[in-house]
């Protein structure tokens, strides 16, 4: 039995979600506005079906924060559009899926059917992946873990793409660990290391006597990986000359090593990593397009740490616990301003920056067993200080933070604001962050007025209007 | 959206056996949805006067829309189409910056279709019997 929510603020609609639930056998509760579903959703779902048109907002802009609350629920937006955008929207939006009004209950009940097949069955691959290494529990790393369970069940090709310091190597060691080559070797390359003539013979090996200095002949790194997993990690760095060679062997599973005349048979499977942008490289001509495609079976986006926050508190207690173990010391706590820190700096190197960080700040804690904000490192410190001031002196920034949640900037920034300086009125407020949004609006649509009235969620006419008012003119963006 | 050209007169006020197909035949839940839509209907009506005295085009249009969306659900369709054309005209008068575009009668013929409609339920209820 799932437990669904209904968010919607027609009785009628809200009627027949709820029997066409109940006829599945389903628990239902239901809130007929945003903020009666923001205290609904507390108690935990499996899927929430949100209208778009609420009497105190829109759907569309909760989705993201609906998903992230118990039970991680899956959203079905209900629209009364009927028409592509507001599909397309919903879809973008993060929405499961979208049904559209008038709602017959033959498809409602299709669609929560599927949309309840389809959670069990990535529920169930999270389930079936285990790899205590990697920590977190945010919506992000949710996605992460289901791509890698489908990828672990299967035997394609795998791309790991993210940032520095994401985790890449440990996932791809988590994809082999979890795959049905479990047994076999995993053998691992990193290409960025190896200049081009050097990492040719550790890939495919060679005969004694190839080249000068080759007094014995080398199996190489193919032919390790023989029924196991290849991870070669900065794919990119994968100089052209080798690329088409490379791209033979991972088509036929056979290669020739340097100076041998037969032809050597490798059972492997590729998991690959790169921090760089390899479409991009393709269409340069710095990647070879079509081992691009080989590449990427499947691919897995990891996420930077600053757009999985929510994490940082797990990753810092799992990373005291090793500290702890490894230094034979008892355990750490951090106090809520240290935690504060963590949250408020960027991670350009994602969690090995917070690893180091966490592991340092343990040894300058010494003997004292809570951890403050001087225990960290004075770069952090500083960063974290200065984007607190950079964010003072702009309101815009205070109505973005608001949007995006962030209370606790809006807040500071507004109490800092009122010590140091007049309030303005709510008009000359309002102007600033309508021009400031006519910007950007702008900007991203690059003048194009439907485009922009479409990002905007407004009419043309509601957004030359606003133009208007502003002192603007179509065109000159 | 679309801008309706039929005249209400020819569309019928209840398809109830439309309403039941979409309801998988389950003529106690369409019991239940004309009874809440009767409910609602004078509910709806006292709230878009008032809007309408307040020249608020955008609580209007809510209400217009949640009507047009529930009389929709159970094929009330003359007073889905004329919430539809009424939701059309205000959307696209707001979209161009004007201020109040309908007038009384607009009103006035909401009113109406949907006391009609609330009449023609009321009547498929009394001939239907329930169920348990």
């Amino acid at each position: 039995m799932a437990r669904i929510l209904v968010v919607d603020d027609e009785r009628m609609a809200r009627t027949m979600v709820r029997r066409a639930c109940e006829h599945l056998g389903h628990q239902v509760e239901e809130a007929a506005s945003l903020m009666e579903a923001e205290v609904a959703a507390a108690h935990g779902h499996d899927l929430i079906l949100l209208d778009v048109m609420l009497p105190d907002g829109d759907g569309l802009s909760r989705i993201q924060a609906f998903s992230a609350m118990p039970g991680a629920p899956h959203v079905l937006v209900i629209t009364g559009y009927g028409h592509g955008d507001g599909a397309e929207q919903a879809l973008r939006a993060g929405a499961l899926d979208y049904i559209t009004k008038p709602l017959y209950l033959p498809d409602l009940e299709k669609v929560l059917n599927k949309a309840l097949a389809w959670r069990e069955q990535r529920r169930g691959r999270i389930r079936a992946f285990q790899f205590d290494k990697l920590v977190g529990k945010s919506q992000a790393l949710l996605e992460v873990f289901e791509a890698m369970g489908e990828a672990a069940a299967s035997h394609v090709n795998v791309l790991i793409q993210g940032e520095t310091g994401t985790g890449k190597d440990l996932v791809a060691q988590a994809l082999h660990e979890n795959s049905f080559r479990a047994e076999g070797p995993y053998v691992t390359l990193d290409c960025a290391a190896l200049p081009p003539t050097l990492l040719s013979t550790q890939l495919f090996g060679h005969a004694k006597g190839a080249f000068t200095g080759a007094d014995r002949s080398r199996e190489g790194l193919l032919r390790a990986a023989h029924m196991g997993t290849l991870f070669l990690d900065e794919v990119g760095e994968l100089p052209l000359e080798i690329q088409g060679n490379f791209l033979r062997a991972l088509e036929n599973r056979r290669f020739r090593p340097v100076g041998e005349k037969e032809e050597v048979y490798s059972d492997f499977r590729l998991v690959a990593a790169t921090n760089k942008d390899i479409r991009h490289m393709a269409e340069e001509g710095l990647f070879r397009p079509d081992l691009f495609y080989r590449l990427q079976g499947i691919r897995i986006h990891l996420p930077p740490l600053r757009e999985r926050k929510e994490d940082i508190p797990l990753l810092v207690s799992h990373f005291l616990t090793h500290a702890a173990q490894e230094m034979q010391t008892s355990p750490k706590l951090p106090d809520e301003d240290f935690m504060e820190t963590l949250l408020a700096y960027p991670w350009p190197g994602n969690i090995r920056e917070l690893r180091h960080t966490v592991q340092s700040a343990h040894v300058a804690a010494g003997s004292t067993p809570i951890l403050h904000p001087h225990h960290l490192p004075k770069e952090i410190r500083i960063a974290v200080s200065q984007s607190r001031f950079s964010r003072v002196g702009s309101y815009s920034n205070v109505i973005h933070a608001h949007r995006q949640g962030d209370t606790s900037m809006a807040g500071s920034i507004s109490s800092e604001r009122s010590n140091s300086a007049p309030l303005p009125t709510l008009k000359e407020c309002r102007a600033e962050a309508e021009n400031h949004y006519l910007d950007r609006l702008l900007q991203q649509s690059r003048g194009d007025m439907t485009k922009a009235a479409k990002l905007a969620g407004v009419s043309r006419g509601h957004l030359y209007e606003l133009m208007r008012k502003h002192g603007r003119t179509p065109g000159k963006h | 959206m679309f801008l309706l050209r039929k005249k209400t007169k020819n569309i019928p006020l209840f398809r109830s056996q439309d309403a039941l197909t979409a309801l998988n035949g389950d003529v106690p839940l369409l019991r239940e949805l004309c009874r809440v839509l009767v409910e609602d209907v004078e509910v709806n009506l006292n709230s878009l006067k008032k809007q309408w005295q307040l020249n608020d085009c955008e609580g209007v249009l809510h209400i217009v829309h949640t009507m047009k969306n529930s009389a929709a659900l159970i094929k009330c369709e003359q007073l889905q189409y004329t919430c539809t054309e009424m939701e059309y005209k205000l959307r696209k008068s707001m979209g161009m910056g004007q201020e109040f575009p309908l007038a009384i009668t607009s009103l006035q013929q909401v009113e109406k279709i949907a006391v009609d409609t609330c009449h023609a339920l009321q009547l498929w209820l009394r001939q239907t019997p329930g169920q348990g």
